[in-house]
């Protein structure tokens, strides 16, 4: 092709300078500007961590003011989920909630500890489940059947008591049956004492 | 003179013809110089005279185009590098602030060591926390369940006993089909005095929250009146719930 010298300058010039935007572009910035928005999303990903570990130094240091009521809180939870079977205390608190309402315990029967399995359909409840995922395979329930005797109201408040009890406790089965005593029932109880084996 | 007279060819003129249908030149505008080395003289124009060669003309020419030419290059190469070096600035610029956050999070963080043991403390309460909801979860208040129940007796009932399974377990020996919510069975066994009022009851057992449903196994009449067994199935509604209250670690009332 015989272009006029002018031409051909023209396009040549043309070329440098096409070929400089995109050597510039493709090899110089479009690369920097990738790893400079990398980099920036890098930062505010750290900023919100840094503003996390703030707070989190914040409540560690509220933590460290109130240590006592930490202590206190720690052992009420260790008296909850308890890490050995401390089976005499719980005896002793199955009994006394028989005696605050007038019953008398007429049989107790204590198992060994053993792996509690939540229920599946328990297990399918939303609100359990952040709990489940973080604990459940470390609890262990001790199997406990007793055997109670007196009023039927007296009965089903010693059934809360159990429920409600400082140590966590399931009634898991139960059977009011009338007693030889008019007007009283026997109830026999099957429940789970829980502890936790390991953090 | 004619016009033609008055022109003088210096060079062979070889216009073209206008071509067939083509407006010739108007008369009172300067006709247009040529191309190339071919040219009319317009009298109408002030006499001039160019003595630069052409050769050398068309030099001028091309060295005009060469400084242009070289201005929009040089441009063009300036602007890139002034891209190139912006871009450097906020490349680098953004990897400074990276780096400074990621030493303000590890002074941070640093700082949390000290606060170890109170840590500690805190995520064992955490812990144990989540067991209790855990192991509490199958949990029923039973004694409001059995309160409600025992209210939607008719007068003159009596509770021979209440039977109450574990979750999904079913009476042996019954063939009574569980209702797929069910999660506990309540198996009662009831003396009535009055038979008819049997359907009215277990209308009411109904408004029991957590109700599922309920199957009447047997009525037989005995000595006291009629012997009853019913069986009501509860769901999920019937769960306590304790402990789902979270426990703020380092704060009264908990």
């Amino acid at each position: 092709m015989n272009l006029p010298k002018r031409y051909r300058e023209m396009l040549i010039s043309g070329i440098i300078s096409v070929v400089a935007v995109l050597v510039t572009m493709n090899l110089g910035v479009t690369p920097m500007l990738d790893a400079a928005t990398n980099a920036n999303l890098g930062t505010s990903q750290n900023d919100a961590i840094l503003n996390v570990e703030i707070s989190r130094i914040h409540h560690l240091q509220m933590l460290t003011r109130n240590n006592q009521i930490v202590a206190q809180q720690v052992t009420q939870i260790s008296d909850a989920m308890p890490e050995e079977p401390r089976i005499s205390q719980m005896v002793d608190m199955l009994n006394g909630f028989a005696n605050s309402n007038g019953l008398v315990v007429t049989e107790l029967t204590v198992g060994d500890p053993e792996k509690y399995v939540i229920p599946g359909k328990v297990h399918a409840q939303h609100e359990f489940q952040a709990a489940m995922a973080k604990a459940a395979s470390s609890i262990k329930d001790i199997p406990v059947n007793l055997t109670v005797d007196g009023k039927f109201d007296s009965l089903l408040q010693f059934l809360d008591d159990l429920g409600n009890s400082p140590r966590v406790t399931l009634v898991k089965s139960y059977q009011f049956q009338k007693g030889q005593t008019p007007g009283n029932f026997t109830l026999q109880i099957s429940a789970a004492v829980f502890m936790v084996s390991h953090k | 003179m004619s016009n033609e007279s008055k022109t003088k060819a210096v060079k062979p003129a070889k216009a073209k013809k206008p071509a067939k249908g083509e407006k010739s030149p108007k008369p009172d505008k300067p006709a247009k110089k040529p191309k190339g080395s071919a040219f009319l003289i317009d009298v109408t124009l002030p006499a001039s005279v160019n003595f630069v060669p052409s050769k050398y003309a068309d030099a001028e020419t091309d060295q005009i185009i060469h400084r242009r030419l070289f201005y929009s290059v040089s441009g063009v190469l300036l602007l890139c590098g002034l891209v190139y070096l912006g871009a450097t600035v906020n490349s680098f610029s953004a990897d400074v602030f990276l780096k400074n956050s990621q030493l303000r999070i590890e002074e941070v963080r640093a700082k949390e060591e000290l606060f170890k043991e109170i840590s500690a403390e805190e995520s064992h309460i955490k812990f144990l926390e989540a067991a209790r909801i855990s192991a509490a979860a199958a949990g029923i208040d039973w004694k409001t369940l059995v309160n409600q129940i025992v209210a939607t007796y008719p007068n003159g009932t009596s509770t021979t006993s209440i039977d109450v399974l574990p979750i999904g377990n079913t009476l042996v020996g019954s063939t009574a089909v569980v209702p797929k919510d069910a999660l506990t069975q309540v198996n009662l066994s009831l003396v009535m005095k009055d038979y008819t009022s049997v359907q009215t009851w277990m209308d009411r057992l109904k408004g029991i929250p957590g109700y599922s449903d309920s199957k009447l196994s047997s009525i037989n009449a005995g000595s006291g009146g009629y012997e009853l067994k019913l069986t009501v199935y509860f769901n999920a509604q019937v769960l306590a719930k304790r402990y789902l209250e979270p426990i703020q670690v380092g704060e009264v009332g908990n």
